[in-house]
């Protein structure tokens, strides 16, 4: 099974909408009834991956006291927690973007280097920016 | 379900920009650029078309048997199919002949010598052996002809005479531009000049053989552009770019390089792949000391490159053709007109050359020729001549 070739681009852009699902799902939590214990767990297992294990320790005693009173049930302290989280995500895209946490995938060079083109092709028949065939 | 602030519809790159900015908090703008800088990738096709078209120079550098040769003579056909006319000087491997398989050529020798070629017969038949007096016979002929390909033969016949290729050269090159600027420049007239082993002709200026070389070089340099406006191609191949000086060789607009070692190669590659990522530059400067004989590496004018194959057409090497050459006294220049005696009287009163020149009303390369000349003759008929 090929897998698709990830640009940084196309990893960033992932990130960002798995921040965005989480936040749509808690938001949605918070206008209606709460939170289910499935769904709670869910959302535990989605938060590491949404701030790439960015949290801050204000959001980790909130955690905590989560787990201890089970505030998901209420949909009040489910937007304290939204606003808690949605700095630590902001952290977490701006450091995976901008410091270096990008892994520049292996590119095939973009040149003839590997496998020559014919001369008599430069000279007569093909343009500019043709990709040699292989 | 979600509300669209939270979670918009990412499909384009713009909205992605939006959505970034929007969660970074930074200036769009600045974004812009680093996601311009992601996106980036060096782009090192070359466009060669124009090289046909005529009047873009070309320079083939490689070490000795590296195929430069071979190279040139593919090159030189590729021009004749167009409809170009070509003078070739030859360094002495006579490997032009592999192009007489199939193309009627001419084959100029000095007055007085003689060239009988008995095999290959194919090629045998298609050249035509032309004796010169100098070099505008061959030029006159290069240029209104039948026979469209011209090999001129000067090395060979004059195996140790370095100033004498330099002089015969510089007038073969003094014809060309004699006619390019007694008229318009025309893309009618297509013409390539291709040099075997320029630095036969042209040494680096530390290390000038005589004055002559260190004139020719200069002649040639300050000619590259005035050929190119004329459409006539200049097409030279060396053992070293430092040959020619880093100035007039950007006048190069195609730049061939086969296999190569050493600094020179090393300061080449530093200088035009600077915009280049790394490993890049590693893999060319790696590639390039071990290419083979069909393969180089092709610089265009703004400095893109490829890397190039084509096949080589040498089918004969120089063993295994058949061939006899005779070298006749005459060639040499041996008589002495009123100009030579002036200018050895000059010389008896221990002037210098330049002195000399001024009196005799001269250039000072060609009184230092003069003198040498009769220097020379003075010397096989052993004539111990006191000038004074």
């Amino acid at each position: 099974m090929s897998q698709r070739r990830r640009t940084p681009l196309d990893s960033a852009f992932h990130l960002a909408e798995r921040q965005g699902d989480l936040m749509a799902r808690l938001y949605d939590a918070a206008e209606g009834g709460g939170l289910g214990e499935e769904d709670w767990r869910e959302v535990e297992r989605l938060l590491p991956l949404a701030t790439m294990g960015n949290i801050d320790g204000r959001l980790m005693k909130a955690l905590e006291i989560f787990a201890e009173y089970g505030l998901h049930r209420h949909p009040y302290w489910l937007r304290g927690l939204v606003n808690r989280l949605r700095p630590c995500q902001n952290q977490a895209l701006h450091e995976y973007v901008l410091k270096s946490l990008v892994q520049l995938p292996e590119e095939p060079l973009l040149t003839t280097m590997m496998t020559p083109v014919p001369l008599e092709e430069k000279l007569r028949r093909r343009g500019w920016r043709v990709q040699p065939s292989t | 379900m979600s509300s669209p602030l939270l979670n918009p519809p990412l499909r384009s790159l713009g909205d992605l920009r939006r959505m970034a900015s929007l969660l970074l908090d930074r200036d769009p703008a600045h974004l812009e650029k680093y996601i311009d800088y992601l996106t980036y990738q060096p782009q090192t096709f070359t466009e060669a078309r124009g090289l046909l078209a005529g009047g873009r120079h070309v320079l083939i550098d490689g070490i000795t048997g590296a195929g430069k040769t071979a190279l040139m003579l593919y090159l030189l056909r590729e021009f004749y199919e167009e409809g170009f006319r070509i003078i070739l000087r030859d360094a002495g491997g006579l490997e032009f002949i592999n192009l007489a398989l199939d193309i009627p050529m001419v084959m100029w020798i000095p007055e007085g010598c003689s060239f009988k070629l008995k095999r290959p017969e194919e090629a045998a038949e298609n050249l035509e052996v032309a004796e010169y007096g100098g070099p505008e016979e061959i030029v006159r002929e290069a240029f209104k002809g039948e026979r469209r390909f011209h090999a001129v033969c000067n090395r060979l016949f004059h195996p140790r005479d370095y100033e004498q290729w330099v002089e015969f050269f510089g007038g073969l090159l003094g014809e060309i531009l004699h006619i390019c600027h007694t008229s318009p420049p025309s893309r009618d007239r297509r013409l390539v000049l291709a040099v075997d082993e320029l630095n036969d002709l042209v040494t680096s200026s530390q290390y000038a053989l005589s004055p002559l070389h260190r004139s020719l070089k200069a002649v040639i340099e300050m000619n590259l552009r005035s050929l190119r406006k004329h459409y006539v191609t200049l097409m030279a191949s060396t053992h070293g770019l430092s040959q020619i000086s880093r100035g007039a060789r950007s006048q190069f607009s195609y730049i061939f390089l086969k296999r190569h070692q050493g600094d020179e190669l090393y300061q080449f590659c530093s200088r035009n792949l600077v915009t280049v990522r790394n490993e890049v530059f590693w893999f060319v400067l790696n590639a390039l000391q071990k290419l083979p004989n069909d393969e180089a590496f092709l610089f265009d004018p703004v400095r893109r490159f490829d890397r190039v194959c084509f096949p080589n057409p040498i089918v004969y090497e120089r063993d295994e053709m058949e061939w006899r050459a005779e070298i006749s006294e005459t060639c040499f220049e041996t008589s002495i007109d009123v100009l030579d005696l002036k200018i050895a009287y000059l010389r008896g009163r221990t002037l210098n050359f330049e002195e000399i020149a001024d009196e005799a009303g001269v250039s000072t390369a060609t009184a230092w020729r003069r003198w040498k000349k009769v220097e020379r003759i003075l010397k096989a008929e052993a004539v111990n001549v006191d000038v004074r």
